[in-house]
This record gives C-alpha cells, sequence and structure tokens, in this order.
C-alpha cells in the first residue's frame, strides 16, 4: 500500500475535500488490499451510529436567556423586519398574497429580511418583499441588496424575481455592470457568475458593458462573453418551496405535512450542521423538533409527508404555533 | 449559487451580524441552530448529560460576550466549535468521568441515553443489543485520550471536514488525519467483537 492509512480514514469518514478524493478512490480501485482494509473501517465506524444522541431541553435556553439580561442586551435596531406571527400564516396560502397597502418604504409580505448595520438589507430564507411603489420582490435566501430609492435596486449577491407593475415606470436593477430598466414586466436578476436578467413578461432593457438589448419574454441577457449556460424551465418556479401544513391534534403532538410541489425530488433531512428539520414557535421561542426516530425521506415530486412531533412544551389553548421547515424556508400555524 | 452548505454559513453570517448589533433573537435562533450539535460534543467528550447542558449554557454565554470579537472571516460553526472546545479543555480537570450509561449517580440524561437510532421497529432482544452495542462503542471512546477524542468526535459525529477540524483544534491537517486514524484503529481493536457479527 502506497496509501498512507490515515488518508484511507479520512476518506471513509469524508473529511477531505473534494479535490483529494479522485487520487484516493483511484488507489483504492486499483489495490483490493485498499479496498478491503477500506470496507473494514467503514464497517467500524458504521458501529457509531448506534451511539445514542441527546436533544436540548427547552429549559438550557430560558436557563442562558435568563443570564444575558444581567448584561443588558442592547435593543435590535431590526425588529421592524421581523417576521410576524401573522405574516407566517400567509406563507401557507402558498403566494397568494394580501393586498394590503405597503405604506413603508417596503414591506415584508413573508419571509425575513434583515438590514445590517452597513445598510444593505439581507433575505435570510425566501422572503417576499413589496415597495412603497408598488413593485413586489421574491429574494431567494443568502440574497442581499440595497433599495437605493423607491424605483433603484443594487443587487449584490443572490437572485430577486421582480413583478413591476406598469405604474412603476422605470424600476432600475443594478447588478455589478449590469443594468436593468423595465416597467410593466415579470424578471429575474442573478448576481453570480455570469449575473443575468432573465425575462419572464413584458420588457426588459438591459445593458452592460456598452452591450445594450431590450428582452422579451422567455429572453435572458447575460453579463458575459462567453456562451450563455443552459436556465431552468421558469424563473418563478426557482422560488417554489415545499408546501407545509401543521395542526394540533393534541396539546402536545404537532402534526406537520410537507408536499413537493416542486419539479425535482427533496430530501428532508438535518442539515450537515445538525441543524434540526423543523422548529415550532410558541410560548415566545423557537423549539427545534427533533424526531427521535426519524430518518431523512426522499419527496418525489408531488408527494407528501406527514410527520407527528412531539413538543418540548404543552400547548395552551388559544396559543399560536407556528412550525417552520427549516430547509424550505416555509411555515405553517397551527392553533389550539 | 452557492451549495447548499455556502448558504447555510452565509446564513450563519447573518445571524451572526445581528447578534453582534445586540440582536437577542437572532441569538436564540443561532441557539437553535447550533445547540444540537455542541451538546452532543460535550456529551460525546464527558458521557455526562448534566455536565454537557452545563458547558453548552456556559459556551452560548461566552459566545454572547465575546461577540464583538467576531470576525466573519471564517465559519461561524467553527467559531462555535472553538469556543466549545477551549471551554471543554479548559474544564476537564475538574470532570469526573462516569462510566457510559450506568446511570450511576442518577443522571438525568438516562432516558436520552436509551434512544438508539436506526433500531426502527426492532424487537425488544434487538433493542437490548443495540444499546448494549452502543454503550460498548460509548465506553470505547471514553477511553480514548482527550486529543484523540476530540478529533476523532468532531470527524466521526460531527462530520465535518479535517480543515475545520484542524482550525478548532489549532493543529495542522496532518496532525488531525494522523489523531483521527489512530484513534480509529484503537476503537477498532477495543470493539472487534461487535465488528464480527
Amino acid at each position: 500500500m502506497d496509501l498512507p492509512r490515515e488518508d484511507l480514514v479520512a476518506y471513509a469518514l469524508g473529511g477531505l475535500p473534494a479535490e483529494e478524493t479522485p487520487r484516493i478512490a483511484a488507489a483504492i480501485a486499483s489495490d483490493p488490499a485498499l479496498a478491503g482494509e477500506l470496507k473494514q473501517i467503514e464497517r467500524h465506524l458504521r458501529l457509531h451510529e448506534r451511539t445514542p444522541r441527546i436533544a436540548p431541553t427547552p429549559e438550557l435556553w430560558d436557563g442562558i436567556r435568563s443570564r444575558l439580561d444581567e448584561t443588558g442586551a442592547p435593543r435590535s435596531l431590526l425588529r421592524r423586519f421581523r417576521l410576524p406571527l401573522a405574516a407566517a400564516a400567509l406563507v401557507a396560502l402558498a403566494f397568494v398574497w394580501p393586498q394590503q397597502g405597503a405604506t413603508a418604504r417596503a414591506a415584508t409580505l413573508f419571509g425575513e429580511v434583515l438590514e445590517r448595520p452597513d445598510g444593505v438589507f439581507a433575505a435570510t430564507g425566501v422572503a417576499r418583499v413589496r415597495t412603497a411603489g408598488g413593485v413586489t420582490m421574491t429574494l431567494d435566501a443568502g440574497t442581499d441588496f440595497r433599495l437605493e430609492s423607491e424605483t433603484r435596486l443594487a443587487l449584490g449577491a443572490g437572485r430577486v424575481f421582480l413583478e413591476v407593475p406598469p405604474e412603476a415606470s422605470g424600476f432600475t436593477v443594478v447588478a455589478g455592470d449590469l443594468v436593468a430598466v423595465t416597467t410593466g414586466t415579470a424578471f429575474l436578476v442573478e448576481s453570480g457568475k455570469p449575473t443575468f436578467v432573465w425575462t419572464e413578461s413584458g420588457h426588459v432593457r438591459c445593458s452592460w458593458r456598452g452591450r445594450e438589448r431590450l428582452t422579451g419574454p422567455g429572453e435572458a441577457f447575460f453579463a458575459s462573453d462567453s456562451p450563455p449556460p443552459p436556465l431552468p424551465p421558469s424563473p418563478r418556479a426557482w422560488f417554489t418551496r415545499p408546501a407545509i401544513e401543521a395542526e394540533t391534534p393534541d396539546a402536545q403532538t404537532v402534526r406537520v405535512t410537507l408536499r413537493n410541489g416542486m419539479p425535482d425530488p427533496i430530501e428532508v433531512a438535518p442539515s450537515r450542521s445538525g441543524e434540526p428539520v423543523f422548529f415550532a414557535r410558541y410560548l415566545g421561542h423557537d423549539f427545534p423538533l427533533v424526531p427521535d426516530d426519524f430518518r431523512p425521506v426522499t419527496l418525489a415530486p408531488g408527494a407528501s409527508r406527514t410527520f407527528d412531533l412531539r413538543l418540548p412544551r404543552p400547548i395552551p389553548d388559544g396559543e399560536a404555533l407556528v412550525v417552520s421547515y427549516a430547509r424550505g424556508g416555509v411555515r405553517a400555524e397551527a392553533r389550539r | 449559487m452557492g451549495s447548499g452548505t455556502g448558504r447555510d454559513d452565509r446564513d450563519d453570517q447573518e445571524l451572526m451580524a445581528r447578534v453582534q448589533a445586540g440582536d437577542v433573537r437572532a441569538f436564540e435562533l443561532l441557539y437553535a441552530r447550533y445547540a444540537h450539535p455542541l451538546l452532543n460534543f460535550f456529551h460525546q467528550m464527558c458521557f455526562d448529560r448534566a455536565a454537557s447542558e452545563d458547558y453548552l449554557q456556559e459556551t452560548f454565554l461566552r459566545v454572547w460576550r465575546a461577540r464583538a470579537s467576531y470576525r466573519p472571516i471564517g465559519k461561524v460553526s467553527t467559531w462555535l466549535f472553538e469556543i466549545a472546545k477551549n471551554f471543554w479543555f479548559n474544564e476537564r480537570e475538574k470532570i469526573r468521568r462516569r462510566p457510559f450509561a450506568t446511570g450511576a449517580g442518577g443522571d438525568e440524561g438516562q432516558a436520552q441515553l436509551s434512544l438508539v437510532p436506526d433500531q426502527g421497529g426492532a424487537a425488544p432482544a434487538d433493542a437490548a443489543r443495540a444499546r448494549e452495542i452502543g454503550d460498548a462503542v460509548g465506553h470505547a471512546v471514553a477511553e480514548l485520550s482527550d486529543k484523540l477524542r476530540a478529533a476523532f468526535v468532531l470527524a466521526r459525529y460531527q462530520h465535518l471536514p479535517y480543515a475545520e477540524i484542524g482550525q478548532i483544534l489549532g493543529i495542522p491537517v496532518g496532525t488531525v488525519k494522523s489523531r483521527v486514524a489512530l484513534a480509529e484503529r484503537l476503537l477498532r481493536a477495543r470493539l472487534g467483537s461487535y465488528l464480527e457479527e
């Protein structure tokens, strides 16, 4: 064996960077002794799946929270951008928007949009925002932007789907060197490599480094000199998330149903960092919900799955409970 | 478009920015995200649920106090595990190790210790056997030295990349590799009888 055994263990644990694994995989494929040793290592490592995991009790956070007060936590400047519980219920309606007026500079319809100290706004999940000018922006998780005026948005990272009514004339999006000016249209802008504009309906005037083009429905404009990469079927579909419903059959249980309305299968599983699949918000706290016997499941397109999750504390009668699916940025409300 | 992991970290960075601004709600979300892995990290290091809960609380209080010193140059999870590891190594002299899952001393975590993943609807005899194996694995891990155990726990139980483990433990990746490989060899030798099943 010319491959160090420690590389073999690292390979079995998936701890190496992606660029190193082909070399090790090739060595294993060409050496039956290495392949046999790898099997032994993997067999041993599987034994460790038998060790128990423990879950934090709700009292732990209470203890931390009470001691934070000793240090006098400053009041958050971001409070006005928090997701109100009432808005969470809107998410369950999946893209059915309320006709409420947006009197602020931008109103969060659902999701969470935060303002950082440097004035940049950032979406921590899929979020929908409407400006006072009536432009609706659907922001993917991780998108950040600056609303420079009622009619101008500077996109720093991520992607935004914009729906601009005819009366919002001349709405402009700037993403790096790319400028998109539009009216009466729906289009997507993604800041990336390359940055591009993708028009769903209406027309968008795009310019980049002296190149200018008016794009129509289904047309894209790439801020790149290279051939454009393929686009998925619909920009709007990129923001679709599984639908979620919740009910409380008893005070200690919440029944959550996830339905995959997307064209591709989705995996319902904790994140690599161990983030639970679901959270429940009630009694003023977010509680991670970790089913003891939970196993990752794959939901085919159109399939649904119901999970009965035990709550750490009973829900008082009349209390609203909001369940969120952590990986999809969707929430549903149930009430006792 | 970032990978899922990249997006997780971007979300973490957003949360940390809010935490730095003193947003308790963001801190609660950060806690909700990392309480589970960090609690289990401590539990895998000391096998004492009550102590693990204390360490978790103390770690998050340190995080809160140290929030101004956080710089978004690395992953938030690495920073959290680094604080947890430092706390653990500072406290380890005070730890009285308990045998795994014996229930001695009225460990309140006993109920949780009986939860064995992946046994599904196993028959009672199978469940007892699974628990026995889980206990044996826990004993074997407990017998590793602190340094080997920390590296192995982060790699096997927390599924962290070696580069990140190196940052957390303050050692080169090559040292991570050798520690994890040595731990694996020692554990495999101790658990040999269960591997023959």
